[in-house]
């Protein structure tokens, strides 16, 4: 079945819902026309008795898409908390995006497309009549819900849950000086033409224009501690202990995040993915924040 | 008739023929297995052919699926939603990315409008793989360059609203594709190329898929175990000619050396056997093969028993030649050596040696010798003569026993004088012969008659000159070597020219020219008892007396005819009455005559006037003595007849006492010769008395021939003689 929303923001803006509906939970596959011929797509994923208070907003990591295991996870411990949860593709410019983009694709995307497109989405959950919208990232995603929030905050969102969340721009992820120098002066001599930078695991193949390596590249280590501690929703971390990342960046990060505010979750064991085993100790983690959380919101 | 031909060409046909049927046959086993070769060969192009036709569906399909993996592709969603880097994204991205294949030529994202994302300028490259526009024709092949591409164009949509977003067009290379994706089993893949020939650019698929082998040229994949089996036919084939050859040559080797070289050696020494038939040739070749061998051998074997053969066979020739030419009595060449050694002198013509001298010698009364002592000691008589000959008589000289006590010498390059002094020589040294020792009282006395020439014409008259001179000394009592001398009186009887002898033959036939001449014989009173007739014959030049008659007579055996025409005669004379009564008549009977077995009827027209006439019928001692018991009976046939007999020439041979008291004869005549020795010495004439005396004591009439004077005639009526014939009575006269 297929819906046609119409955004507050975008008038012109139509929205297709296809809905597939399953016993235990509905899931459906929402299309949102962000401009003419050019779609958003995300998974929208209800529990059997949806009450509409809470839903989630759960944001992939790097290039993927909402299929990525450890979103499909969260998404499972999210509707078994009894709460809907919507996991977007962000579009990286591609309509209807559907697979995980690849590192040597061109890249033109930038922070704040995503910044859109994640306000778009918190729009759509507001209209379905949710009233407490709680964004949840994993990885990049959560610098992108908490650079979305940070920056363009959204007065639905009453709580962030970031899971592997680091920064973009750092040696120690993969950032090479250079390219940020290279991009830098590309867009100063007014020759933006896409180029291969080096860009956390798309070492020297990341093939993207200037602005839009610069773009994710404003988020540094002390950025996104500023971006952390200046959100005003009650944020949760939720860390792997065998992150490699972690383990490349120093486990003073966790104590750094901390001592913004946000409650860091440790898991002992677990990688960047949360894979294997640590898929239930991440569920437990989301499902005890959200379960607190519901507490907290009133009917 | 088919004309044999050497045992090499006979090999050569039976090579040539076997060689060619086996040569056809390999070739049709060739032709075969290359039509076996050539129709899989057709079989596996037109399967390559399918598989290509195949494979390019394969092709097809796969194009459709890649051109759907990319319309479906979200950086191809992406470049229409935002077309800005699409120059970079087709030049940079599309062909690093995992979408793109080694057989895409290139992708093109085309609007709504179907135009290019990217607008080329003016002065930018036109792509031979891709049009600007997307065309009419969505899905077609494209030859370009030697490059057979198929160009698809496909609507991009809207997943959401499936929304016409634009187009993707896509450039792929099927050579490419074929060359490194598809999976050939029947096609060699580096073959694979576009026909260059084809010069059109658009193709249309099904045109493709009809006819590939027009657009796209390859080679079908060489089956191994074909090409395999294929070299193992070739070697097969190619060994059997070699080994057909091998064997050819083996055949030929074996051929010369078995059989043709033993069959050449064999001819040429049958060839040489036949050139040399009187000698024993050995041949020097050796054979391989054992039949050969037995075969030679046994041809040298009957080479040497021909020769053995040939040898006795000339052994005995020449042994039976000298045999035929020897006489076994005396030791001497005979009468054939004697005739063989006249025609060599006649035909060498007398060049070698000049003149020829012919000594004719003979022993007087050699027949008396012989009745008086017997055959044996006539035969040392011949064989001391003999002797005495080859002793006295020069090397150079030929000696020959022509006759009974007859013999011939002829002696060249000698002249005249050395002849008669080798003929004196000759008998002075037959006289020394120790004749007595032999048992013989009388003295054994030799006649010798010569001649001579230089002619080689005259060769052939020698014989008879010397005969003519020994009756010449044999005549004679003293000069025993007479030389014939060539106007002899004696010349008329013996040359006889050919017209005469033609007159003597038609006598003979016909009776004509025949004369008969009457001499009369008297008593001793003178009167006539009865004549002796004496033949004649008529010719131009005169009669022909009967020594002429007698030589062509006795030459031809005619003597029987001679006596039947004087039979014939007499009796036409006595018929005729011209013989006077009271007379009569004597005829002399040849002893061929005197044998005939109708000696009776023969005589019959004279038998008729026995009662008449006194008729009768002279025979010669050596008639008697040919073969006394039948003569006798005959003889005494004719005196049951009426005819008297007579024995004429009585003591001119070899006439015996011992015959005298059984001869059936009425009539003794003597030879002139006892006559006219009654007017010799007392002795003598004493002997011929008692002898005269003697047959009359026996009963028998005896006339006396040769009586030519008084005297004799007187002493022959004293000798006792009844009858008296010669000159002194009267010469035969013609009636």
């Amino acid at each position: 079945m297929t819906r046609v929303f119409s955004s507050r923001a975008r008038m012109y803006t139509l929205l297709i819902v296809l809905l597939l509906f399953s016993v235990m939970a509905k899931a459906q596959t929402v299309s949102l026309a962000l401009q003419p011929g050019f779609y958003l797509q995300a998974q929208y994923d209800q529990p059997a008795n949806n009450d509409k208070r809470i839903a989630v907003l759960v944001q992939h990591g790097f290039l993927t898409t909402h299929q990525f295991h450890t979103i499909r996870s969260m998404v499972q411990a999210i509707n078994d908390a009894g709460m809907s949860a919507l996991s977007p593709n962000m579009s990286y410019g591609i309509s209807g995006r559907q697979d995980s983009l690849k590192c040597d694709a061109l890249h033109t995307h930038t922070l704040e497309d995503n910044r859109r497109e994640i306000g778009v989405w918190i729009d759509w959950l507001v209209e379905q009549g949710y009233q407490h919208v709680v964004l949840l990232g994993h990885s990049s995603g959560s610098q992108d819900i908490l650079f979305a929030q940070s920056t363009e905050p959204h007065s639905a969102v009453d709580l962030m849950i970031l899971t592997s969340v680091f920064y973009f721009n750092g040696e120690r992820l993969g950032t090479k000086s250079e390219d940020v120098s290279r991009a830098r002066h590309m867009m100063v001599t007014g020759s933006p033409r896409p180029s291969q930078f080096s860009f956390l695991f798309c070492q020297d193949n990341y093939y993207a224009t200037p602005e839009s390596f610069l773009s994710y590249h404003q988020l540094t280590r002390q950025q996104n501690l500023a971006n952390l501690q200046f959100v005003g929703v009650p944020i949760h971390a939720i860390m792997g202990m065998e992150d490699e990342i972690l383990k490349r960046v120093g486990v003073s990060w966790l104590d750094e995040v901390d001592q913004t505010g946000a409650q860091v979750h440790r898991v002992e064991g677990a990688n960047h993915f949360f894979s294997s085993m640590h898929e239930f100790d991440l569920q437990d983690h989301i499902s005890r924040i959200l379960n607190d959380f519901k507490v907290g919101v009133q009917p | 008739m088919i004309k044999p031909f050497k045992a090499k060409w006979h090999v050569l046909i039976f090579l040539s023929a076997s060689l060619g049927l086996y040569l056809f046959m390999f070739w049709n086993l060739y032709s075969s297995a290359q039509q076996i070769r050539e129709q899989g060969n057709l079989q596996a192009y037109q399967a390559a052919q399918q598989e290509l036709v195949a494979e390019i569906q394969h092709f097809i399909e796969v194009s459709q699926q890649d051109a759907a993996r990319l319309v479906a592709w979200d950086e191809v969603r992406q470049q229409l939603s935002h077309s800005r880097y699409y120059f970079f994204w087709r030049n940079e991205r599309v062909k690093v990315s995992h979408q793109w294949r080694q057989y895409f030529n290139e992708l093109e994202i085309y609007d709504v409008q179907g135009q290019q994302l990217f607008q080329k300028g003016p002065g930018d490259p036109i792509s031979p793989f891709l049009p600007e526009k997307v065309p009419a024709e969505k899905a077609h092949f494209h030859i370009n360059d030697a490059q057979l591409n198929l160009r698809y164009f496909l609507e991009v949509k809207q997943v959401q609203s499936n929304q016409l977003m634009g187009y993707l067009g896509l450039n792929l290379n099927l050579m490419e594709w074929l060359r490194t994706q598809a999976q050939f089993k029947l096609i060699e893949r580096r073959t694979l190329d576009v026909n260059s020939s084809i010069k059109r650019n658009g193709l249309d698929i099904e045109r493709l898929l009809a006819e590939p082998e027009m657009f796209i040229e390859f080679k079908v994949l060489e089956n191994p175990v074909d090409d395999y089996l294929w070299a193992l036919i070739q070697d097969f084939i190619h060994y059997v000619l070699l080994y057909a050859v091998l064997i050819a040559i083996l055949f030929v080797v074996f051929f010369r050396f078995s059989l043709a070289r033993p069959l050449i050696s064999l001819t040429g020494y049958l060839t040489e056997l036949k050139n040399r038939p009187d000698q024993v040739v050995l041949p020097n070749e050796r054979f391989l093969i054992s039949e050969f061998e037995d075969l030679q051998a046994s041809l040298v074997s009957y080479n040497q028993a021909l020769v053995q053969a040939q040898d006795k066979i000339s052994a005995q020739r020449e042994l039976a030649y000298q045999q035929s030419r020897t006489d076994s009595l005396s030791g001497l060449a005979n009468r054939r050596a004697f005739d063989e050694s006249l025609y060599r002198l006649e035909a060498d013509g007398l060049k070698q040696s000049g003149a020829v001298g012919f000594i004719l010698l003979d022993c007087d009364y050699f027949k008396a010798i012989n009745d008086s002592y017997g055959h044996d000691v006539g035969d040392d008589v011949i064989r001391l003569t003999a002797q005495a000959l080859l002793e006295s008589l020069p090397a150079r000289s030929q000696t020959f026993r022509i006759g009974g006590d007859e013999f011939a010498v002829i002696i060249e390059k000698l002249d005249l004088s050395g002849v008669r002094e080798v003929a004196d020589q000759c008998l002075e040294h037959l006289k020394q012969m120790p004749f007595s020792d032999l048992g013989i009282k009388e003295r054994v006395q030799f006649s010798v008659g010569i001649s001579f020439t230089h002619q080689a014409e005259s060769i052939t008259k020698l014989h008879k000159q010397a005969d003519i001179a020994l009756y010449k000394a044999k005549h004679s009592l003293h000069d025993k070597v007479q030389l014939y001398i060539a106007d002899d009186i004696t010349a008329g009887k013996t040359l006889v020219s050919s017209e005469r002898v033609a007159l003597i033959m038609e006598a003979l036939q016909t009776g004509g020219g025949i004369d008969m001449h009457l001499q009369p014989i008297v008593n001793s009173d003178k009167q006539i008892g009865y004549y002796e007739s004496l033949i004649r014959i008529r010719s131009e030049q005169g009669l022909i007396y009967p020594g002429e008659i007698f030589d062509v007579v006795n030459h031809r055996h005619l003597e029987v005819d001679l006596d039947l025409k004087v039979i014939e005669a007499l009796t036409q004379l006595i018929a005729a009455g011209k013989l006077p009564l009271d007379t009569g008549v004597s005829l002399n009977l040849s002893p061929q005559t005197l044998l005939q077995m109708d000696l009776q009827s023969l005589l019959q027209p004279l038998s008729v006037f026995t009662k008449q006439y006194k008729v009768v019928v002279e025979v010669t001692e050596t008639t008697l003595i040919t073969n006394m018991a039948l003569v006798t009976q005959k003889l005494t046939t004719l005196r049951q007849l009426g005819f008297s007999i007579a024995l004429d020439d009585f003591g001119s041979g070899y006439s015996s006492i011992r015959y005298l008291a059984n001869m059936p004869v009425d009539i003794i005549k003597f030879d002139m010769t006892l006559t006219q020795a009654l007017e010799l010495d007392a002795k003598t004439r004493g002997i011929i008395r008692s002898t005269a005396s003697m047959i009359r004591q026996a009963g028998y009439q005896l006339v006396m021939e040769g009586v030519e004077t008084q005297a004799q005639f007187d002493a022959a009526k004293q000798a006792g003689a009844t009858g008296f014939q010669g000159y002194f009575f009267g010469r035969p006269q013609p009636v």
